[in-house]
């Protein structure tokens, strides 16, 4: 006898691991059999194995038959429908509570078209397609191939079988050892991995290749895995793929107890272009890779203010980071398209998608334009308030395009990455001849040299520091100086040297006291009298600065003004100091707040006394680059922002539009803040009221418009935003569209849709008028075509402005019939820019 | 007839003014005579006054969200739409309240 009941899956995501964890879990308790099976496809599994559970490729509303046998079967499988039925949608709903919120805009279309994708954070903006090479560690699969019955390792099936079970078992007690200290998803997977590595499926699987097959242990079970990997690979689901990673994490691991042989992370051999896929990638391997061939960086660990991601910003490398287990859900070979404007990461896209990104490239190109014009504006506000506008390098490579993009200067030359993945120091001559180049291809531009910044989380081959529990807080910068003195010795010879050569300034990190600096220029004075024994050529009269990033230093910037030229904030280090918080630590990320009132009142006291004493302060840190910042920072006063040069033209934009006094009162409020929160506000608020514009202008009319579907509408509509400076963010844009498109679909009968939003990413109130050369399905309830799309924006937390007030006006305008014909009927954008205005005067 | 009517939609910037146009120009045709008051993102405009209120054979919300200050119309007889049937059907709207009041 057996009980057997029917059931719909209840889960939207389908059966993937967790939920089969669930069940499995569930079943574990019933001591006879319990077969399920997915009618739709009729895969049929036992329901203790998870594997055999997400092999049945169950999604939402399959349904499904299950069927239960043995020692009170009535009551348990009344139980467990119940369980299918009811609660299994609560555990999966709380698990799914505890996954952090990403900050990846998924554009539409993708979920639409239910592609296969990975989110991450946006680390470095653009978009690229094309083929991932994967950089990783991995098992030499050769040496698993070969061997078997009649090798010499092979004793008896007996043996295997027997060492195979110990491997379990020992891999086993390694995860339940590691469970108690992990949280969270890192403990989900711990326990997946747990539940596949005792799944009876892959267990007997194992065995019978032994026993019939006379496999080697590690063979079958190097077989076993890649067979439940193919299957897993056939179901075209997000999850399982993350599963089949598992498997293949799992398997690793049995396979390292199995005396499988361990390759080391190849040093990445790019011998064509592609799109690296690693869990972090050192600065050294960064900088090992050839630059023409790496398109773009997925990333699962590395930090924002990494040094790896930093330089790809500055290259202008497109890269997503915090994809989880991105490397062992990517495969060489496998084309993508990378999103790092968006933070996605989509695989083997289909025609639709390849459409929206071949659009985006193109915006991309227009914007580029854009961005020429504005590099070539000098560093001026509109009433001629100087801020010199400069780039942030790590390798002389880089000036080039950091000239292109506009910069004015080097605020920062980071020289220690001259020293990443180089197994001995360069000396002195190797220094002198490179500074002197770049000083030469300035040609007059000022190069501020910062010296060897060791330490903390930049450790170099060739010099051995001490391990310490809180690098951060110790030997770090001058700080190592002292011991290291020929480093410091020939790097400061030899910039006095090149800086015959070019406008070069030398700066020194991470000083926190008086004395440091004084020790540091009576050593420059001894170095300039060797210099002039030897007889060599060099500048003595150098201008010497220090970085600020200890708040030491801001509050005695008088005192400091005595003994050097000029200072540069590096505000990562400065606000990890100030807040005390780990800037690699992603649970204390809330910490890292430029618009902190405490910040800006400390930046403004170290400006002010700097001033005093007639010397210049910089910014150099990450923040300097963004523009959305620069009113604060020219209130502020500072003399100069130095950054990666991606970002200069559209802050020397910014710029250019802004009025000195008005920024000062900005900061002065800003200052007066409690939170950061209230600035962002303030910021806001100083944009809508210095930065008011016209609500349309004819770049925001299309009358033959070539969108073929809505969501190509609304991605139109962001692009024209950007494209004209009204939006600052399109992905943003899009997506606050498609929210309000969710509530009720923006159609409203007459052809006519008027697709709208108010958000953070609008800069001014705008409106966006097409006219479609083909009508498009609004996918609504009535689904009439749509072929007239008059579309509004507005910024987020606008109330009464006059701009806004012409909305109103124009929307009550459009249901009258011969308004919208005379918007069909016009025949250039300027007719419809007039028709609007009319129509909102 | 006298009617009364409050619009109101999520975001306040397009089918608020929408409907309340299309109730006005609607109304106007068929020879009813409306006062209709706007909740969007200028606020509330054209407010109805406890006499507009008092006068009104009945109130027609045309909303998508709460209706603000509907404590003045507590005791008069309520129509309740959507903001989008106001727009596309404000004529279909218009005839119900009026059968349904006996004028």
């Amino acid at each position: 006898m057996a009980v057997e009941f029917t059931f719909d899956f209840p889960l939207p995501l389908g059966l993937h691991a967790r939920p089969a964890a669930f069940i499995q879990e569930k079943c574990q308790d019933f001591a006879g059999e319990i077969v399920f099976e997915n009618l739709r496809n009729g895969r049929k599994g036992e329901a203790k194995s998870i594997l055999s559970l997400i092999t049945s490729d169950t999604q939402y509303g399959d349904r499904c038959r299950v069927v239960v046998s043995g020692q009170g079967e009535k009551e348990f499988a009344a139980a467990l429908k119940h369980f299918l039925i009811e609660d299994l949608k609560l555990k999966e709903e709380r698990a799914l509570e505890r996954v952090p919120a990403a900050t990846a805009i998924v554009p539409r279309l993708i979920l639409a078209e239910k592609e296969i994708y990975l989110t991450g954070q946006p680390a470095s903006p653009g978009i690229v397609s094309g083929k991932v090479f994967l950089l990783q560690a991995g098992f030499d699969w050769e040496s698993l191939t070969t061997g078997g019955e009649g090798s010499p390792e092979f004793i008896s099936p007996q043996a295997e079988t027997e060492a195979f079970s110990q491997a379990v078992s020992k891999v086993q007690q390694e995860i339940q050892s590691l469970l108690p200290q992990k949280s969270g998803v890192e403990r989900n997977i711990l326990q997946a991995h747990l539940s596949i590595i005792t799944d009876r499926a892959f267990i007997d699987r194992v065995n019978e290749l032994i026993e019939k097959e006379k496999y080697q242990a590690k063979q079958a079970v190097y077989q076993a895995g890649r067979e439940f990997s193919q299957l897993l690979e056939q179901a075209k689901s997000q999850y399982l793929r993350e599963r089949m990673a598992d498997l293949q994490d799992v398997t690793g691991r049995l396979l390292e107890q199995l005396g499988g042989q361990k390759l080391t992370r190849a040093r990445a051999s790019l011998n064509e272009p592609a799109i690296i896929v690693a869990e972090d990638l050192f600065p050294s391997e960064f900088l090992n890779l050839k630059p023409d061939f790496l398109r773009g960086l997925i990333l699962d660990k590395a930090g924002q203010t990494s040094h790896t991601l930093i330089m790809a910003r500055s290259q202008a490398i497109p890269a997503v980071t915090g994809v989880a287990q991105a490397s062992r859900q990517l495969r060489s070979g496998e084309e993508v398209i990378l999103d790092g404007t968006r933070g996605v990461v989509v695989i083997s896209p289909g025609e639709a998608v390849r459409k929206y990104y071949q659009n985006e490239i193109e915006a991309e190109g227009l914007l580029l334009k854009r961005r020429q014009q504005q590099a070539a504006l000098p560093g001026l506000t509109a009433d001629g308030r100087k801020i010199e506008i400069a780039a942030n390098i790590g390798r002389p490579e880089e000036l080039e395009k950091a000239w292109l993009d506009g910069a004015e200067g080097v605020g920062i030359f980071r020289t220690e990455l001259l020293l990443y993945g180089q197994p001995a120091l360069p000396t002195e001559e190797e220094q002198y001849l490179l500074y002197k180049k770049v000083g030469q291809e300035a040609s007059g531009r000022p190069v501020i040299i910062r010296t060897f910044d060791i330490g903390g989380d930049k450790p170099v081959p060739a010099i051995s520091l001490p391990q310490e529990p809180n690098p951060f807080l110790g030997y770090r910068g001058i700080r190592i100086y002292q011991e290291n003195y020929e480093l410091f010795r020939h790097q400061v010879r030899a910039i006095l040297r090149a800086a015959v050569f070019g406008q070069l300034k030398i700066m020194f990190p991470m000083v926190s006291l008086v004395e440091e600096v004084r020790w540091l220029k009576e050593k420059m004075v001894e170095f300039c009298r060797e210099l002039k024994a030897e007889g060599l050529a060099f500048k003595d009269r150098i201008e010497t600065g220090i970085m600020l990033e200890v708040p030491s230093v801001a509050l005695l910037a008088d005192k400091f003004a005595e003994e050097v030229d000029f200072f540069s904030v590096g505000s990562n280090d400065l606000i990890q100091y100030f807040l005390a918080a780990d800037r690699s630590n992603p649970r204390v990320r809330y910490l890292n707040q430029p618009l902190n009132p405490a910040l800006l009142r400390l930046l403004k006291k170290a400006i002010d006394l700097a001033h005093s004493r007639g010397r210049w302060v910089g910014l150099c840190g990450e923040m300097a680059g963004d523009s959305s910042l620069t009113p604060v920072f020219a209130g502020l006063g500072f003399d100069e922002l130095s950054m990666s040069s991606g970002f200069i033209p559209e802050v020397k934009a910014v710029l250019a539009s802004l009025k000195i006094e008005d920024c000062r009162q900005l900061a002065a409020r800003a200052m007066e803040a409690a939170t950061a929160g209230e600035n962002s506000e303030n910021l806001q608020r100083f944009y809508q009221e210095h930065f008011s514009q016209e609500v349309i202008g004819p770049e925001l009319v299309d009358l033959q418009a070539a969108c073929r579907s809505k969501a190509e509408v609304l991605q139109e509509i962001a692009i024209k935003l950007e494209l004209s400076g009204r939006v600052d963010n399109r992905a943003r844009l899009e997506q606050a569209l498609w929210k309000r498109e969710d509530d009720v679909a923006t159609d409203i009968g007459f052809g006519l849709a008027i697709p709208h939003c108010q958000s953070e990413a609008v800069r001014t109130p705008s409106i966006v008028v097409l006219h479609l050369a083909q009508p498009v399905d609004w996918q609504s309830k009535e689904g009439q075509p749509v072929d007239l799309i008059v579309s509004l924006a507005i910024p987020a937390g606008e109330k009464v402005s006059q701009q806004l007030a012409l909305l109103p006006k124009l929307s009550r305008k459009l249901i009258h019939e011969d308004f919208r014909e005379a918007l069909r009927q016009a025949r250039t954008p300027a007719e419809i820019v007039s028709l609007i205005k009319q129509a909102t005067s | 007839m006298k009617l009364v009517a409050v619009t109101a939609c999520p975001t306040g910037i397009a089918h608020t003014y929408m409907a309340a146009e299309q109730l006005e120009r609607v109304a106007k045709k068929m020879g009813l005579s409306i006062k209709v008051e706007t909740q969007g993102a200028m606020g509330i405009e054209n407010e109805l006054k406890p006499e507009d209120v008092k006068e009104a054979a009945a109130v027609i919300l045309a909303v998508g969200i709460a209706v603000q200050k509907r404590e003045r119309f507590e005791g008069k007889r309520i129509f309740e739409f959507s903001v989008q049937e106001a727009i596309k059907n404000a004529e279909g709207i218009l005839q119900k309240v009026k059968e349904e009041i006996g004028g």
